[in-house]
């Protein structure tokens, strides 16, 4: 007979097939596609077709030739990730300007008053100031209007343009001074008003203006005073330019956004713990009650927001009443995201403190079921729900070449990190965590400030590269890379994605390291802890160290540096861990699918 | 050929046709070079082909980097490429912006840094 084991993944739909002869089974072909829709909902339907489609094309049989088909349990439990800022810059009153750009002009600080380029010559004789040059005054012009004040005996002391403009006004002037360039939004800069200008010599960064202290100096602020400067020099450590400008009700204001609690329910304990304390507390609390029976968030704070938003998901996709999804596990991460700092004037970014969670609730195990009647009406064939997801993924994960129990397997996929082990008389015992490939994408496109979720996964799943000439590229690890034909002229001197599609340059001006340090730091914070956290909690004794083999299965154990980071780890625990190879020829994937076919040798 | 035994000076060449009515386009280019704190030194030829002007540019800048400008075109070109493959060409009526981006992207090829988009469509 003829059996297909149909894995529905968070974000694959994998397929084993296989025919029994003789009570043994002989695999014939394996089908893997996107899973359509979210886990457990009727949508995986046709992702189920299309993958037991694709594995039963590769045998060169038809869907009439299935025999039976198994599908998981799957796992029932769905992740979803949410983030959230715990701190806000807010700059009222006094402005400053923090951008890079990349050719200021001049050096050296400049105090003075602000005003119009084209009102300069009404000031008085003796003051003090810095111009403002519109876009509508060229280089030209303002530059002869600068000289022409200065001959006037009026001191020009440094220059905000709105145009790439400050190297060739610089160029032109015959006393020199700092020139901010490139400041978009020019037209919010406060006429009339005191201002302070720094620009620092190439390969150097503004050092006065980056100091509370030496903005004290410059303004003549008292402690208090300086105390407030403070989220406006951080916000310019590092720039090469920068601007403050002091108005007369000078405020500005770090402002801390009242996170809340998390209140976790335990079986038989309860821990409250302020998400303000960071990640390693709210995890601590959570180790502390384990098992978890439901995680709420205080009501009306961000932390409360945060978790009924995961909830009210939930609910939607499981049809169920909001209050009968109960969050299971919880994985906290701290990170900082770039937030705009309200009341810059070149859309400035201050780096913000944020959680990152990743939560897991336990889905309804109907669904299931209803998907199996579902199919078997649609494809006439008889369909069963197999075994728990990670009982399956052991079995397929014991096919690997040189495995053998006792086992323990951490099942790395997208929405969630699942671990098992099975003992040597064959008994199993899992777990299902929260947090994983996603997880991992959500981090990356926070700390990196992206939108694009799209290319967050890119640079989650590709190695990165610089391309220094027209010919060739530098890889991550230093090897350089030439090319018979010239590169893209859009990817020059950019860091670039290297997808299998080609290179793809990445918009804006983080280092190779600083986008490769986010993508490690997002894989470890996710995927070590996770393993740790996993394999505790299915060691015999609650102690990793008692684990001796572990297998890496699942679609971010594919991944070019995941196996590595978590290998590297595990081994510090004395622990043999690799990737694992399903079959002998799977790799990593096909885990679970290769088990439900197994499982039903084993009458279960 | 220089006689003397100095180094050439390191800087872009801007190559241009002779008797030009143009000079303002000239003169733009050559703001977006000087913007980003590149030498560089114009010279006018004989030719008619902006291709062919920049590539000449490009063999007589020691940098490698020839920028060739006639009444219809500006070319942006480089030593290494092939002659008839020009990196950047813009229409001369292009607006001071894109005029002044090309100048820029000459001087960027020379530091290593990312260009300056000339359609407004891709990356800034």
């Amino acid at each position: 007979m003829i059996i297909a084991g149909i894995d529905i993944g968070n974000a694959s739909t994998e397929t084993a097939l296989a025919r029994y002869v003789d009570g043994k089974p002989a695999f014939l072909s394996s089908g893997i596609v996107d899973t359509t829709g979210m886990k457990g909902t009727r949508q995986n339907i046709h992702g189920v077709f299309a993958s037991l489609k694709q594995a039963l094309e590769k045998a060169e049989l038809a869907v009439e030739d299935v025999d039976l088909i198994r599908i998981n349990e799957a796992a029932p439990v769905i992740g979803d990730v949410a983030m959230e800022t715990i701190t806000e810059t807010i700059i009222t009153e006094s402005t400053m300007i923090g951008h890079n750009p990349s050719t200021p002009g001049g050096l050296g600080i400049g105090v003075g008053v602000t005003v119009d380029i084209r009102e300069v010559n009404n000031c008085d004789k003796g003051a003090s100031v810095i111009v403002i040059i519109p876009r509508e005054v060229d280089f030209e012009a303002s530059s002869r209007i600068i000289n022409h004040a200065v001959s006037n005996g009026i001191f020009v002391n440094g220059a905000i343009v709105q145009r790439d403009d400050g190297v060739l006004i610089n160029n032109r002037l015959d006393k020199k001074i700092p020139i901010v360039d490139e400041v978009s939004l020019i037209d919010k800069v406060p006429i009339n008003m005191r201002a302070a200008i720094e620009v620092a010599a190439p390969g150097s960064v503004v050092e006065q203006l980056s100091n509370p202290y030496g903005i004290a100096t410059v303004f003549d602020l008292n402690s208090e005073e300086t105390k407030q400067v403070v989220p406006v020099s951080r916000a310019l450590i590092g720039n090469r330019s920068a601007v403050i400008i002091k108005t007369p009700a000078g405020d500005v204001k770090e402002r801390k956004i009242p996170a809340g609690q998390i209140i976790i329910q335990g079986t038989n304990k309860k821990a409250q713990v302020n998400v303000d304390d960071g990640a390693e507390k709210i995890m601590e609390a959570i180790r502390s009650v384990a098992p978890v029976e439901d995680i709420k968030g205080e009501a009306g704070t961000n932390a409360g927001g945060m978790l009924e938003k995961v909830r009210q998901v939930m609910s939607n996709l499981t049809d169920q009443l909001p209050s009968a999804i109960k969050i299971q596990d919880l994985l906290a991460v701290d990170t900082f995201v770039p937030q705009t700092v309200k009341g810059g004037m070149a859309n400035e970014f201050s780096m913000e403190n944020a959680v990152g969670i990743a939560a897991m609730v336990k889905a309804d195990k109907l669904q299931m079921s209803m998907i199996a009647h579902e199919l078997e009406a649609e494809l006439g064939v008889k369909v069963e729900v197999g075994g728990v997801e990670a009982d399956m993924a052991i079995r397929g994960a014991l096919t690997t070449p040189g495995s053998d129990r006792p086992l323990a397997i951490i099942d790395m996929g997208a929405g969630s990190t699942d671990a098992a082990i099975i003992n040597k008389a064959g008994e199993i015992k899992s777990i299902h965590l929260a947090g994983a490939g996603n997880m991992v994408t959500l981090l990356i496109a926070s700390e990196l400030g992206y939108e694009d979720m799209g290319l967050a996964e890119d640079i989650k799943k590709y190695p990165l590269a610089k391309v220094e000439s027209l010919f060739h590229i530098r890889h991550e690890d230093g090897t350089v890379q030439f090319f018979d034909k010239p590169l893209d002229p859009r990817t020059f001197a950019r860091v670039v994605i290297l997808t299998p599609n080609g290179m793809f340059p990445i918009p804006g001006n983080d280092s190779l390291e600083r986008i490769r340090t986010v993508r490690r730091d997002a894989k470890t914070k996710v995927f070590v802890v996770n393993a740790i956290r996993s394999l505790e909690r299915v060691s015999p004794t609650g102690n990793v160290r008692d684990i001796e083999f572990v297998t890496l299965v699942g679609g971010s154990a594919l991944d070019f540096e995941i196996p590595q980071l978590v290998t590297d780890t595990l081994s510090k625990y004395s622990i043999v861990a690799g990737r694992a190879n399903i079959r002998g020829v799977e790799g990593p994937r096909n885990a679970v699918a290769t088990g439900l076919v197994l499982a039903y040798e084993e009458g279960e | 050929m220089r006689m003397d035994f100095d180094a050439p000076k390191p800087e872009i060449k801007v190559l241009h046709g002779k008797n030009i009515t143009y000079q303002k386009v000239v003169d733009e280019v050559l703001h977006g070079i000087e913007e980003e704190g590149i030498p560089f030194s114009v010279e006018e030829m004989g030719e008619a082909d902006p291709v062919e002007l920049a590539f000449r540019g490009a063999e007589l800048s020691h940098l490698g980097v020839g920028i060739g400008i006639t009444e219809k075109e500006v070319v942006l070109h480089y030593i290494k490429l092939k002659e008839d493959q020009p990196i950047f060409r813009i229409p001369s009526y292009s607006d001071e912006t894109t005029l002044r981006a090309i100048g820029s992207n000459a001087a960027r090829l020379v530091k290593r840094m990312p260009f300056k988009n000339l359609d407004n469509t891709e990356l800034s």
